[in-house]
């Protein structure tokens, strides 16, 4: 089988999957020279560490789901709240 | 999003994969909102808004379709929201100004990210949107026209307009310095952030 060379390879980008047979891509179709700084200004902040207050604010979500489902049962786990036999 | 039904309770299973998922997408959001709104703090709180929502509505979210996309609609409803709030100025982050972007052939003068940035920032918010989308997140036409809810046609036309501006300002060198903080231009691109909510860009495409 022979490789076709007009089939140009596209990224592994979902979202090229839709671009035209007419030779351009949507992003960089007659891409001047600064198109390249766009998708690098882009990936360049896509590249950076994520800082943790976004990894807090995942892990929240977990637990304020756990909390919600749970909340009937965490209430039993409270023991009296009204004892007041304590010497 | 006007078609997308309300589902009921996610399983513990699929909240796990929305989750992941919205994981995922995060750095994609900060990327977005970073070229939307140019500072790095009030990106981060766009984006820490956007994932809130998110999570608020993830019923909402149709497992298989595209968690960017999605998500970049709830962050672009919050930036206009803020933006008319006049939370957001568009001001442009010094912190990348000393960083050397590409060096093109031929051309003495290597461009600048700072230069792309602040060009980019100076673009009316419209069109920097769908280049942003287009252009450095590789969303096609289609896919940038769901995200702002406009007519396929007016993207291109707004990308097109956003290339030529861009092309001509960093071409000559001729980048307007601080534009964005005069007070008129300002107004300008608020009542135009106004058109744009109003989903009036099919509209005014039309002409």
């Amino acid at each position: 089988m022979k490789s076709e060379p007009s089939k140009p390879i596209m990224s592994s980008d979902q979202n090229k999957e839709n671009a035209h047979k007419t030779g351009r891509r949507a992003g960089d179709g007659d891409a001047p020279e600064w198109a390249n700084g766009l998708r690098q200004l882009y990936d360049s902040v896509v590249d950076e560490p994520l800082p943790d207050t976004f990894k807090d604010l995942l892990e929240q979500f977990d637990d304020s789901d756990e909390t919600a489902n749970h909340k009937s049962d965490r209430k039993q786990a409270n023991p009296s709240s009204h004892g007041g036999t304590n010497s | 999003m006007a078609d997308q039904k309300p589902k009921p309770e996610r399983t513990a299973k699929e909240k796990a994969e929305f989750k992941r998922e919205l994981t995922e997408v995060v750095p994609h959001l900060r990327a977005f909102a970073r070229g939307l709104c140019g500072r790095p703090d009030m990106a981060d709180d766009l984006v820490q808004e956007t994932l809130l929502k998110a999570w608020a509505a993830q019923a909402r979210f149709e497992p298989g379709t595209s968690m960017r996309a999605w998500t970049f609609v709830i962050l672009r409803n919050a930036y206009l929201t803020d933006m008319r709030r006049n939370r957001f100025r568009g001001e442009y982050d010094e912190n990348v100004a000393e960083r050397i972007l590409t060096a093109p052939a031929g051309q003495e003068e290597p461009i600048h990210l700072s230069d792309m940035h602040r060009a980019l920032l100076t673009l009316p918010p419209e069109r920097r949107e769908a280049l942003l989308l287009v252009g450095a997140g590789g969303f096609s036409y289609e896919e940038a026209a769901n995200i702002c809810g406009c007519a396929v046609g007016t993207i291109k036309s707004r990308v097109g307009r956003a290339r030529a501006a861009l092309n001509s300002m960093l071409a000559d060198g001729d980048i307007p310095q601080r534009d964005i903080e005069d007070a008129g231009a300002h107004r300008a691109i608020l009542e135009e952030l106004d058109e744009v909510a109003a989903g009036n860009g099919i509209a005014a495409a039309k002409n």
